[in-house]
């Protein structure tokens, strides 16, 4: 016996529809980087080494964007929240350093880790490791050849940096007060969305009187960019 | 130093083949060799069964049927997986629902996809080291040597500095079981000096509320919340501050709220239901007990009552006609899943289909419902009366089964005789039926054919006749093996008979059966506990004599 799929009357909720979509592409985009990276472990061929290093960025970047997207929605629908738990910063980057280090390797990228084993934070340890995992997916684009990651105690404040070796995040956003999700454009990178995000999760975390916050600057490796989450 | 697997056997539970394959791949790259492979939660139950697994890499979300979360939990409740086998969670996706579930229930770690090879190592090595941490500790505390598991973390600190807040909790944990809320009170103190972590301030609430100071204890839970509204247990220990000091509104607010935050607990929802029914709030309880409900079609934890809750707080909202379209949905085997052993519906919702029909005048199918609910609960071989068969001798009466009912209350009495509560209810229920006068004769005779038969026990026990009080006594147990009452004075004849004919291995067989019998009924019993420590002190002389 087969069901008969009616319409419902309700008509259509189109933001619930795009947020459903949105989940779906995420994972589809998950699937695509797992076989990417699969690939990449099983060819050894040279000439589809560009092509795969894209395959891989790109479908991140997807990734990233639509986690973002979705976690905003979320945010708005006050369906997403923090989970905090203690984290020792050293494993947090021996991890971002696993994740990523296979495509700079490929992009003839240096990857730097600065982390010391007493660094300790209380956040959300896979919102974080999103961000950063963003934020070094981003860098990529820009680096000339290093990469660092760093973590420190800063004023109260557990810091996680990002620092690259390019030519530093143009003055309009530097310069820009508020981060704004509108921003977005690819020449730019997917910035305005990620930081916005990043911002926002940021945010969500607070201990005693003290915020989290995102900065931004040109501190990082020879006047490149740096990116910095700053938590409680 | 590169992880190597080789010695380790694998469960990988997806319900995707991509992805069992690709985390094939990656841990048999990593040395295993040993990769069995499960693609719902059905099936990894299955395999858990009967294989000897040391790592189980599991998605979450697995489609129809159970997900992770109620894998890990039903593998764990029945001993499926050895305590120091390693079970990480994988998911798609990072929603607070899912989440909270994960986290909340703690296994030993969860992963956000995608991950790749790096990423996987990585965890799996952080998981076994932790394992390799805490198996002794946990050795330690599973046989109540907790002053060692103390010592052991502190120790454990030291050389892993990485974990000290995990093992701070543990030793904490340890200090509590020592009866020691001072000590855990200075050592959470500590912590809290150093920043605000939520789980220490809940544990110093524990502290304050071990100690009486149930005002201090509310202050300190109320706060762990407000460090940090993902602190679930603070929730749950709030509430139980509330229901101590009386305020049984205020504690189902709490749990309300902590049920939003997590709301795939089933534990909690089941908690929050039976405390609104309490409240009288049948809203409240119908949306917990229908979370419940929806929940347990998967789960270990599933009950009857919630089911049959359920039907009665749709009963007291909704009507007759909406109760008994609740019972018509549950009475589907869909409704039951997570029971693969519960092949109909439980007798409790055919008395629930008979009482909502006697409510709304329908007699004669409520008959029809009643016999069956009768026919399925003498169908189920029980060893012991169920006090809540109470009900159903209720109905039995309102229907006209005259005899049945009795039979059944007589044999209620006589289990129970020693059980104030239960006799109470039974008495209550013949008020109700203005029939005090049967009902007052039937307790009567029940408990004093119990009294009887128990002091000629005894009394045997007293002129000496110890073979012929074991005898009887152990007679009438097996007749009424609910009742406790004779169930000890079994335990008190053998160990008199020790006492004057010596130690025989029977005899110790003897009181194993009756003790294991006695600790069903109820194990925290204080005339069991006197018992158990004059068993104890048996066994030592024995062990003493056969040394020299």
């Amino acid at each position: 016996m087969e069901d008969v799929i009616e319409e419902s009357d309700k008509g259509l909720d189109f933001v619930e529809a795009l947020a459903n979509c949105v989940h779906d592409i995420k994972n589809s985009a998950g699937v695509v980087i797992n076989a990417a990276d699969s690939i990449r472990q099983t060819v050894s061929d040279v000439d589809v080494a560009p092509e795969l290093t894209a395959l891989q960025t790109e479908a991140r970047r997807i990734n990233h964007d639509l986690i973002h997207l979705l976690g905003l929605y979320k945010m708005d629908h006050s369906k997403q929240g923090i989970c905090p738990v203690i984290v020792n910063c050293e494993d947090l980057i021996e991890e971002l350093v696993a994740y990523n280090n296979p495509l700079l390797e490929m992009r003839g990228l240096q990857f730097e880790a600065d982390a010391h084993e007493s660094v300790e934070g209380y956040f959300d340890r896979e919102h974080v490791l999103g961000i950063l995992n963003s934020v070094i997916n981003n860098a990529q684009r820009y680096a000339h050849a290093t990469i660092r990651v760093a973590c420190s105690v800063d004023d109260g404040y557990t810091v996680l940096s990002v620092e690259d070796d390019g030519d530093g995040y143009p003055q309009e956003i530097l310069t820009r007060q508020e981060i704004d999700p509108g921003s977005t454009s690819y020449s730019a990178g997917s910035t305005g969305l990620g930081l916005f995000f990043a911002s926002r999760i940021a945010k969500l975390h607070r201990h005693r009187d003290r915020v989290g916050r995102v900065s931004l600057s040109n501190d990082g490796i020879e006047g490149g960019g740096s990116f910095k989450l700053w938590l409680p | 130093m590169a992880l190597d697997l080789k010695k380790y056997s694998i469960l990988i539970v997806d319900d995707v083949r991509e992805m069992r394959t690709s985390l094939r791949t990656i841990v048999k790259s990593l040395g295993a060799q040993k990769v069995y492979e499960a693609k719902s939660g059905l099936e990894a139950i299955e395999q858990l069964q009967s294989l000897d697994v040391d790592i189980v890499l599991c998605d979450y979300n697995l489609g129809e049927g159970r997900d992770g979360q109620q894998v890990f939990e039903e593998a764990k409740e029945y001993g499926m997986i050895s305590p120091h086998a390693a079970f990480i969670m994988i998911t798609a996706d990072n929603t607070m629902d899912v989440v909270m579930a994960v986290v909340e229930h703690s296994p030993d770690g969860y992963l956000v996809k995608p991950l790749n090879k790096s990423v996987l190592e990585l965890r799996i090595e952080k998981v076994l080291h932790r394992k390799r941490v805490f198996k002794e500790i946990e050795a330690q505390m599973a046989t109540g040597a907790f002053a060692k598991a103390a010592a052991i973390c502190d120790l454990m600190i030291d050389r892993n500095p990485k974990m000290r807040f995990d093992l701070l909790r543990m030793k904490a944990e340890a200090l509590f079981k020592m009866d020691d809320p001072d000590a855990v009170a200075e050592l959470c103190a500590g912590i809290l000096m150093e920043r605000d972590v939520p789980w220490a301030t809940v544990f110093m609430g524990r502290a304050r509320y071990a100690v009486g100071d149930f005002a201090k204890a509310r202050l300190l839970f109320t706060k762990a919340i407000e460090q940090n509204n993902t602190s679930m247990e603070a929730y749950d220990w709030l509430a139980q501050v509330d229901r101590e000091t009386g305020d049984l509104a205020t504690a189902q607010k709490t749990l309300a709220q902590a049920v939003k935050m997590s709301p795939k607990s089933i534990g909690r929802q089941q908690v929050l239901a039976d405390l609104a029914v309490e409240n009288g709030d049948h809203d409240t309880a119908r949306k917990a007990f229908e979370a419940a409900v929806e929940l347990g079609v998967h789960s270990c934890y599933s009950r009857v009552d919630d089911q049959v809750g359920l039907v009665n707080a749709v009963a007291e909202t909704g009507g007759a006609e909406a109760a008994l379209k609740v019972l018509s949905e549950l009475a589907k085997p869909t409704a039951r899943s997570g029971d693969p052993n519960q092949e109909k519906p439980d007798w409790r919702l055919d008395l629930s289909m008979g009482e909502v029909l006697l409510k709304n005048e329908q007699a004669v199918n409520a008959k029809g419902s009643i016999e069956k609910a009768l026919a399925g609960y003498l169908e189920v071989p029980r060893d012991a009366a169920d006090p809540s068969a109470i009900a159903l001798a209720k109905a039995c009466y309102a229907v006209g089964m005259t005899a049945e009912a009795q039979k059944l209350l007589d044999r209620i009495v006589r289990e129970n005789h020693d059980r104030e509560d239960i006799i109470a209810a039974v008495r209550e229920m013949f008020n109700e039926l203005g029939m005090e006068g049967l009902g007052g004769d039937l307790i009567d005779n029940a408990c004093r054919a119990v009294i009887e038969i128990n002091n000629r026990g005894v009394g045997l026990a007293k002129q000496g006749k110890l073979d012929d009080a074991v005898e009887m006594l152990t007679q009438a147990s097996d007749e009424l093996p609910g009742n406790l009452t004779i169930s000890l004075n079994v335990l008190q004849a053998i160990l008199s008979q020790i006492k004057h004919a010596g130690y025989t291995n029977q005899r110790q067989y003897l009181i194993n059966e009756y003790i294991e019998r006695a600790e069903r009924i109820d194990s925290e019993n204080p005339k069991l506990g006197k018992i158990r420590q004059k068993i104890s002190a048996i066994q030592q002389m024995e062990h003493q004599q056969q040394a020299v």
